[in-house]
C-alpha cells in the first residue's frame, strides 16, 4: 500500500496536539502526521532547513493545519511565507485555532488560508470538526497537482 | 475772425498794453510844435505841421480803438473813459486843425469854446486813469466820478475865465493867437492839472505805494503855462524857445517814466499771475497726490523760478525728541546737514522759528549773530543770506523751509510774501501725508490684527497661542509693550511678552495683588494709570525699571471667563497717554476673546491627554481579549477533551459517579467557554467600528424567529411582528440585539404550554419606542435595576440556561446607537423590553 499522504499540525500546545491526534484516530484518518511545535519548525520542514534539512522536497503534505498563537513565528507568518514560496503557495492551509477575533479570521483569509476552523472547547464538536477537516480535504477535495507528484 | 480780436484784446493783453503804452508816447508829437511854429519860419517845410499833426491824431485815435477793444472784451472800464476821452480829444483836435488850415470857414466861431469844454471834460478822467498803476488794480470805479466831477470843476473854472478875460463868445477866434481864448488856455491847462493833482492827492491817501512818474506827469502838464503865457503875449524870443524845449524834455522824461512804469507793473502782473498759476498748480498737486517726496520736488522746482537760492531743505520736527529731521534738500554746495539725519535746534535759526512760529530773515550770516550755530555752520560752507519759514498746521509747528544764498542781501520781505503761500502748500501736504500715513499704518496694523485674532480664535496650541495673544494686545492699542500673565497655582505667572526687552518680566512670578498687575487681577476690573510716576501701588522695584526704561502711562485689564479672572494683560506705553473708554472697551473685549481662546487650549489639552489615556486602555483591553480568547479557551479545551477521553477510554472501569463527576467537569468548562465568548462578544460590541445603514429590523426579527422556529419545532410559541420597521444603525449590532431579546424572550417563554412573543414599535414623546414582549417568567420589578448588568442574573441556571451577559451586550449596543433601554414586568406576567435608537 502506498503511504498516504502527510498532514502537518502546527500546534504548539501539547494538550491540544494529543487532543487533534485523538480526534484524528476516532475518525480513522491514518496519514501520517507531522507536528511542528512552532513556526519555525513548520518552516524548516516545509522548505527542508535546518532539523529538516536535507528532506525530499517533493513530498509536500497534503494539508497544512495551523494554530496562530505560536513562539519563534507566529502561524500568519508562516501562511505569508508559505504563499510567498513558488514551491508551497498553492498548499493547502486550513487555520485552526482558538482566536474567534474578527481581525484574525480577516487576516487569515487575507493572507491565503483556504479555511479559518475554531477549536470548541466540546471535544465532541470538536472531533465532528476534525473529521470533517479530514473528510473534506483528504478525500474529497482534489488536491494540488503538486501533492499528485507526491504520490 | 472776431475770435482773433478777442484773443487780441483778452489773451494777449500784455501786448495790448505794451501798444498803449508806444501809442501814448505818440502823444509827445506835439511837442514838436515849436519846431512847426518856427516852420512859418521856414516856408520850405510846408506840409511838416500837418504830417506832425495827423501823426497826433493817428496816436490818438489808434489808442481809443485799442482802449474800446478792452472795454468792449474785458469790462474795463477805466479803458472806456479812456477810449472816449481819446476819441473826443482827437475829434476835437482834429476840428482845431481844419480850422487853423483853414478847411471849415463855416465851422461857427462860437461853437469852439463848447468844443473846448467838452475836450477839458473828458480830459479830465482821461488824465486820471492814463497812469497805467490804476488800470490792472480795477479797483477804482469808486473814485471816477469823483475825478470825473474834479475834472469837471477845473473845465468850469477853465470856461469862466475865458468868459472872465475875454470879450465874450462871439469875439472868439480859434486861429487868433491874440484872442482872450488863446491867452486863457494855458491858465485853463493849468486850472485843469491842479485840480486832477487835487483829486489824485485824496485817493493816493489810501495807495501804499504811488507811483514815482505821477506827481512828475502832472508837474510837468502844468509846464503848458510857461509857453502859454508867453505866446499870449505874442512873446516869440528866445525864451519862449527855450520854455518850450523845457516843457518837450519835461514830456519826454514823463512819458519815459510812464513806460518804465508801464512795464513794471507788467513785470509785477506776470509774477502775481505766475504765483497763482503756482500757486494753482501745488495745489491740484497737493489734491491728487499724497506723494510729499513728489510735491517737495515739484515746490523747489517753483520756488527756483520766484525766489532764487543756492541751497534749499525741508526740515521736520521729530514728534518725540524735539529735533528736526532734514527731509529733503536741494544744494549746489557741500551740505552742512546730512538727509534723513535728525539733529538739535538749540541756537538754530530753525529751531527760533519752530519756538516763535515766525519767519526768520538773515542778510549776512557775518554780521548777524542771532544763530550762532546756523551762523557758524552756513559760514563754513559760504552761504550769506538765508530765509527760514515755519510750517504750520492747526497751531502745529510742522517743520521749516529753508532758503540759503550766496549772495549777502538776499532776501527781503518780498520773498517772505512770495514763498509763505508755498509753505503753507507744503504745511497742508506734510499734513496729508502724515495723516495718510498714519491712517495706512493704522489700518495695516488693524488687518494684521484681525489676521492675529483669527489665528488666536482657531489656535488650540498654548505654546502657539500665549505670545500671539501679547502681540496682538500690543499692537491693538499701538503701545510700547504688553504682558499677559495667567493665574496658576495662586500666582500671576508671565505667559507671553511682547514689547521691548526692558520691561520688568524678570518679576515673572506676581502674587495676586502685588503691583498694579496683582491689582488688576483682585480688583477683576481695567486699572489705568496716566503717569506711573505718581502712583503708589507699583511695587518699588518695578517703578524704577520702568521709570528707567521711559514708560509713562499703564493700562491693565483682567482676562476673564464668566466673572472669574484668570490673568491679566499689562500695556505699557513710554508716551505719557489717556486710554480712551473705547480703547479700554476694545482690550477688555479682546482679553475676553482671549480667555476664552485660552480655556479652550487648556481644555482641548485635557482633552488630548484623556483621549491618548483612552486609547492605551483600549489597546490595552484589545491585547487582554486576544489573549483571553486564545489562552483562556484552551485549558478548558484540555479539561474537557482529556475528561471525555477518560470517559471514552476508562468509562468500564469508572463507577456511576466518577462518571457524574467528568461530565460534570465537561459541563463546567463548558459553560465556562460560553461566559469567555459572551465576555468576548460584549467587549467587541463596545469596541467595534460602528457603522450606519438602514436597517430592517422587521426583516432581522423575522429571519431570527425563523431560526428559533425551527431550532425548537415542537414549541408552540407565535410570533407577533410589525412589519415595515426601519431604522438607520449598525446592522450586525442591532441583529445581536433582537437576538437576544427574541432569544430571551424564547427562552422565558419555554415553561408555559404557549407563548406569545411581539415585536413592536409605538411612538412615544415624539420618538419611536421599539419593544419586545413575551407572556413569559417575567420578573419581578424590584430586580429591574440589576437586568442589564454583566453577570446579574434573576433566574438560576437550573431555570433557565444564560451567561448574564446578553442585556448586558443588548445595552451597550442601544448605548452605542445613542439610545435607551428598559423593561417592564412581573412574575409568571412575562416582561416588555423598551428601547429607542
Amino acid at each position: 500500500m502506498m503511504s498516504q499522504p502527510v498532514i502537518l499540525l502546527v500546534e504548539d500546545n501539547p494538550d491540544d496536539e494529543a487532543l487533534t491526534l485523538r480526534a484524528f484516530k476516532k475518525n480513522n484518518i491514518s496519514n501520517e502526521i507531522v507536528v511542528a511545535r512552532d513556526g519555525a519548525q513548520a518552516l524548516d520542514y516545509l522548505f527542508g532547513t535546518g532539523a529538516h534539512g536535507g528532506r525530499d522536497l517533493s513530498l509536500m503534505p497534503q494539508l497544512v493545519l495551523l494554530d496562530l498563537k505560536l513562539p519563534k513565528v507566529d502561524g500568519l507568518e508562516v501562511l505569508r511565507r508559505i504563499r510567498k514560496d513558488e514551491r508551497t503557495k498553492i498548499l493547502p492551509v486550513v487555520i485552526l485555532t482558538s482566536s474567534q477575533e474578527e481581525q484574525d479570521v480577516a487576516n487569515g483569509y487575507s493572507l491565503g488560508a483556504n479555511s479559518y476552523i475554531r477549536k470548541p472547547v466540546d471535544f465532541i464538536q470538536f472531533s465532528e470538526a476534525v473529521k470533517q477537516l479530514g473528510l473534506y480535504w483528504l478525500v474529497l477535495n482534489a488536491p494540488p497537482p503538486m501533492g499528485r507528484t507526491a504520490l | 475772425m472776431p475770435d482773433r480780436v478777442r484773443r487780441l484784446f483778452t489773451e494777449r493783453s500784455d501786448r495790448i498794453t505794451f501798444v498803449l503804452a508806444v501809442s501814448a508816447s505818440f502823444g509827445f508829437l506835439p511837442l514838436l510844435f515849436p519846431l512847426v511854429t518856427a516852420g512859418r519860419y521856414l516856408p520850405k517845410l510846408p506840409w511838416l505841421v500837418p504830417t506832425i499833426e495827423a501823426f497826433c491824431l493817428g496816436g490818438s485815435f489808434s489808442i481809443a480803438l485799442l482802449c474800446l477793444g478792452r472795454y468792449l472784451f474785458r469790462q474795463e472800464l477805466y479803458a472806456f473813459w479812456l477810449a472816449a476821452s481819446f476819441w473826443v480829444s482827437s475829434l476835437v483836435n482834429l476840428a482845431y486843425l481844419a480850422a487853423t488850415q483853414g478847411l471849415f470857414p463855416a465851422l461857427s466861431q462860437s461853437a469852439a469854446p463848447l468844443f473846448y469844454l467838452l475836450y477839458l471834460i473828458l480830459l479830465g478822467p482821461c488824465l486820471y486813469f492814463v497812469f497805467p498803476h490804476r488800470a490792472p488794480l480795477m479797483n477804482h470805479q469808486r473814485n471816477w466820478p469823483i475825478a470825473l466831477a474834479g475834472s469837471s470843476v477845473a473845465g468850469l473854472l477853465a470856461v469862466a475865465g475865458v468868459v472872465y478875460l475875454g470879450a465874450g463868445p462871439s469875439a472868439v477866434t480859434l486861429v487868433d493867437r491874440a484872442s482872450p481864448l488863446s491867452q486863457t488856455l494855458p491858465y485853463a491847462y493849468f486850472f485843469l492839472y491842479v485840480g486832477a493833482v487835487g483829486v489824485h492827492a485824496v485817493d493816493f491817501r489810501q495807495e501804499p505805494q504811488p507811483l514815482r512818474g505821477y506827481y512828475l506827469g502832472f508837474l510837468i502838464a502844468s509846464l503848458w503855462i510857461f509857453p502859454g503865457v508867453m505866446r499870449s503875449r505874442q512873446i516869440y524870443d528866445a525864451s519862449w524857445y527855450a520854455a518850450h524845449f523845457v516843457r518837450s524834455l519835461a514830456y519826454i522824461v514823463m512819458y519815459l517814466v510812464l513806460i518804465a512804469e508801464y512795464l513794471e507793473l507788467y513785470r509785477q502782473q506776470r509774477t502775481t499771475l505766475n504765483r497763482m498759476n503756482i500757486t494753482h498748480r501745488l495745489n491740484a498737486l497737493l489734491s491728487g497726490t499724497l506723494n510729499l517726496e513728489e510735491l517737495s520736488q515739484t515746490l523747489r522746482r517753483e520756488i527756483q523760478k520766484l525766489v532764487p537760492y543756492d541751497r534749499l531743505s525741508i526740515n521736520l520736527v521729530q514728534p518725540n525728541s524735539g529735533e528736526v529731521r532734514v527731509y529733503s534738500e536741494e544744494s549746489r554746495l557741500p551740505s552742512p546737514v546730512i538727509l534723513g539725519t535728525t539733529a538739535p535746534t538749540e541756537g538754530t535759526a530753525t529751531g527760533w522759528v519752530i519756538e516763535h512760529r515766525k519767519a526768520v530773515l538773515c542778510d549776512d550770516v557775518f554780521t548777524d549773530e542771532r544763530f550762532p550755530v546756523t551762523s557758524e555752520r552756513y559760514r563754513r560752507v559760504g552761504i550769506r543770506s538765508f530765509l527760514v519759514l515755519p510750517l504750520i498746521t492747526k497751531q502745529k509747528v510742522l517743520g521749516v523751509l529753508n532758503l540759503a544764498s550766496l549772495t549777502p542781501k538776499m532776501y527781503g520781505p518780498k520773498d517772505l510774501e512770495v514763498i509763505t503761500p508755498l509753505a503753507e502748500i507744503l504745511s497742508l501736504a506734510i499734513e496729508h501725508t502724515n495723516l495718510f500715513d498714519e491712517l495706512r499704518r493704522r489700518s495695516g496694523e488693524l488687518e494684521a490684527l484681525v489676521q492675529i485674532n483669527r489665528r488666536i480664535a482657531s489656535l488650540v496650541n498654548r505654546d502657539e497661542l500665549l505670545p500671539l495673544i501679547a502681540e496682538a494686545a500690543r499692537r491693538m492699542l499701538d503701545v510700547n509693550g504688553a504682558t499677559f500673565r495667567l493665574f496658576e497655582h495662586g500666582l500671576l505667572v508671565t505667559a507671553g511678552h511682547s514689547g521691548p526687552g526692558d520691561l520688568p518680566v524678570s518679576a515673572r512670578v506676581l502674587r495676586p495683588g502685588q503691583s498694579i498687575t496683582g491689582k488688576v487681577f483682585v480688583e477683576n476690573r481695567p486699572v489705568i494709570i496716566r503717569d506711573l510716576k505718581e502712583d503708589p501701588t507699583l511695587v518699588e522695584q518695578h517703578r524704577e525699571v520702568l521709570l528707567a526704561a521711559g514708560y509713562r502711562s499703564f493700562l491693565g485689564v483682567p482676562l476673564r471667563v464668566g466673572d472669574r479672572a484668570i490673568g491679566t494683560i499689562a500695556l505699557f506705553s513710554k508716551k505719557e497717554r489717556e486710554f480712551r473708554p473705547e480703547e479700554v472697551n476694545l482690550i477688555t473685549a479682546f482679553a475676553d476673546q482671549a480667555a476664552i481662546a485660552v480655556e479652550n487650549a487648556r481644555l482641548f489639552e485635557e482633552l488630548e491627554r484623556s483621549n491618548a489615556q483612552l486609547k492605551t486602555a483600549n489597546t490595552e483591553l484589545e491585547t487582554f481579549s486576544y489573549s483571553v480568547s486564545h489562552d483562556l479557551r484552551a485549558p478548558l479545551r484540555s479539561i474537557d477533551g482529556f475528561s471525555l477521553a477518560l470517559l471514552e477510554d476508562y468509562g468500564d472501569r469508572l463507577d456511576g459517579s466518577a462518571k457524574d463527576y467528568l461530565n460534570r467537569l465537561r459541563a463546567g468548562s463548558q459553560r465556562m467557554g460560553q461566559l469567555i465568548d459572551d465576555l468576548l462578544n460584549l467587549s467587541r460590541v463596545s469596541r467595534a467600528q460602528m457603522r450606519r445603514e438602514p436597517v430592517n429590523l422587521s426583516a432581522l426579527a423575522q429571519s431570527i424567529a425563523g431560526d428559533l422556529k425551527q431550532w425548537q419545532p415542537e414549541r408552540r410559541a407565535e410570533f407577533a411582528i410589525q412589519d415595515g420597521l426601519t431604522t438607520v444603525g449598525d446592522g450586525r449590532l442591532l441583529r445581536v440585539v433582537l437576538e437576544n431579546l427574541l432569544g430571551n424572550a424564547w427562552k422565558f417563554t419555554a415553561s408555559h404550554d404557549r407563548a406569545r412573543i411581539e415585536f413592536g414599535m409605538t411612538a412615544e414623546n415624539g420618538g419611536n419606542v421599539y419593544y419586545v414582549r413575551d407572556d413569559g417568567a417575567g420578573f419581578d420589578m424590584a430586580y429591574s435595576d440589576k437586568l442589564f448588568g454583566a453577570f446579574q442574573r434573576l433566574h438560576s441556571p437550573a431555570e433557565f440556561k444564560g451567561t448574564g451577559i446578553g442585556l448586558a451586550t443588548v445595552q451597550r449596543i442601544i448605548q452605542r446607537h445613542g439610545g435607551r433601554i428598559w423593561a417592564e414586568g412581573a412574575v409568571e406576567k412575562g416582561a416588555t423590553f423598551f428601547f429607542t435608537l
